[in-house]
């Protein structure tokens, strides 16, 4: 790789300057665990890079003057995501979420904003990021900043909105006064990709389910919201929720998406590795359920 | 590009390509080739060096990153000749086998012990999840790891 031009800028002006000249062969870089690799295995000659390394108002993370939002700067690490104590208070799933995302090496240097733009449908903060209700806020090079919905963001596996000369400048996320929680399944217990992940957020009165919202993440494109095994649990105690009617809730749910597919994978797939994810989720299921208390 | 920087303890002004994988830099230009490349896609941990006090793929880092950093690598380790009490360690304790992954697992372990001296078995493990052990010494690993943070003397 042999740039014609390598810009790090450690202020906004300099950020604005930057991003006024990227164009069609230029590459934004946050934490670089996930260029680093692609660019190895499929090289590209960029003809301009922007490292947003020396950007350190981009790794805060703070209450907003609102107090009803945490803002997480789009350059704060997976390390420094999972281990801060607003995140930890408030949003749980979050900082569980970071903290299994590859290993010790990766967290420290890959990236919520890298996360995000990357896009990967097995990315493993974005369904947490659409259960908590995440705000994307995006600098763009006349300095302005403009804020969309995280569903906005992310178009399809790999392709984001965000324009040429734009980047993501820091994630908002709304105060809340319910509990959350993320279980995560892969090939292996630490250092895996996620085959499925699942999250949720809820809220209990006296010991019944008064709000309960969950997302499942890496079995589609983006993140899916099983919306039809809330009334399961809204208004019951925990003893009384029926675990394996809502398992079988979820694995109908895998299965139809399944079926739906027009293309089949580029995988050479055995029928029971087709079927893996439908099986699974049960078990995750049962894995979160375990995790917030049953 | 003009970078400031601190290599093991000294300060350092270089011109440097930006875009340079930081493993080819320390290992090409620095001449530190403790630090080993097994996958160069941070996978394997044998690229293992500390960047401002936490552990980092080499293979993973861009040389224009460095700037304004602390870069410590395996060489950095021994102060005036004496090792680093974690190499003397996995010396002790046979945890050197053909040697590929030791240094990334010392930096490994350097980097959890700087934070955290006195880690449980699970914090122990969890610090090396990325770092790969092909001969498959990773109990010894782990035993020169205790050692290093438990023993009295190694």
């Amino acid at each position: 790789m042999s740039v014609k031009a390598y810009f790090q800028p450690s202020c906004r002006e300099g950020l604005q300057e930057a991003l006024a000249k990227m164009g069609a062969e230029s590459k934004i870089v946050a934490g670089g665990t996930d260029f680093m690799v692609k660019h190895r295995t499929a090289p590209r000659d960029y003809r301009e890079i922007l490292s947003l390394s020396c950007m350190r108002e981009m790794s805060l993370i703070q209450e907003r003057s609102d107090k009803c939002t945490i803002s997480i700067g789009a350059m704060a690490t997976h390390s420094e995501i999972a281990s801060d104590p607003l995140i930890r208070t408030h949003f749980p799933a979050l900082a569980m979420a970071c903290n299994q995302v590859g290993s010790v090496q990766i967290r420290n240097r890959g990236t919520i904003g890298g996360n995000l733009a990357n896009a990967s449908a097995a990315g493993d903060l974005i369904p947490v990021l659409y259960l908590l209700g995440a705000s994307i806020e995006i600098f763009d090079k006349e300095g302005n900043l403009r804020t969309i919905p995280v569903e906005e963001l992310i178009l399809q596996p790999g392709r984001t909105n965000l324009r040429q000369q734009e980047v993501i400048w820091a994630i908002l996320l709304p105060l809340t006064d319910c509990n959350s929680y993320f279980v995560k399944l892969g090939a292996r217990k630490e250092v895996t990709i996620a085959d499925i992940s699942m999250c949720m957020l809820w809220k209990t009165e006296g010991g019944r389910f008064t709000s309960v919202k969950s997302m499942i993440g890496a079995v589609d494109g983006k993140p899916i919201e099983p919306v039809q095994i809330y009334k399961d649990f809204i208004g019951k105690r925990m003893e009384e929720v029926h675990l394996p009617l809502i398992a079988k809730k979820l694995q109908a749910m895998i299965t139809e998406i399944r079926l739906q597919r027009k293309t089949s994978s580029r995988l050479r797939l055995t029928d029971a590795e087709k079927l893996y994810k439908e099986r699974a989720i049960k078990g995750v299921f049962y894995d979160l359920m375990t995790g917030i208390g049953f | 590009m003009k970078i400031d920087f601190v290599l093991n303890g000294e300060a350092v002004s270089m011109d440097v390509r930006p875009d340079r994988r930081l493993l080819d830099f320390i290992r090409e230009d620095l001449h530190l080739t403790g630090s080993k490349e097994g996958c160069g896609q941070g996978e394997c941990g044998a690229c293992t060096v500390i960047l401002d006090g936490k552990a980092v793929h080499a293979c993973l880092i861009m040389t224009g990153q460095l700037q304004g950093r602390e870069l410590l690598t395996i060489e950095g380790l021994r102060k005036n000749g004496e090792l680093d009490i974690i190499q003397k360690a996995f010396i002790k304790k046979s945890a050197v086998q053909c040697g590929f992954c030791t240094a990334g697992m010392i930096m490994s372990a350097k980097a959890l012990l700087m934070e955290n001296p006195h880690p449980t078995e699970d914090e122990i493990k969890r610090a090396i999840a990325g770092n790969i052990c092909r001969c498959g010494g990773y109990r010894e690993i782990r035993n020169a790891i205790r050692s290093a943070a438990y023993d009295q003397e190694v």
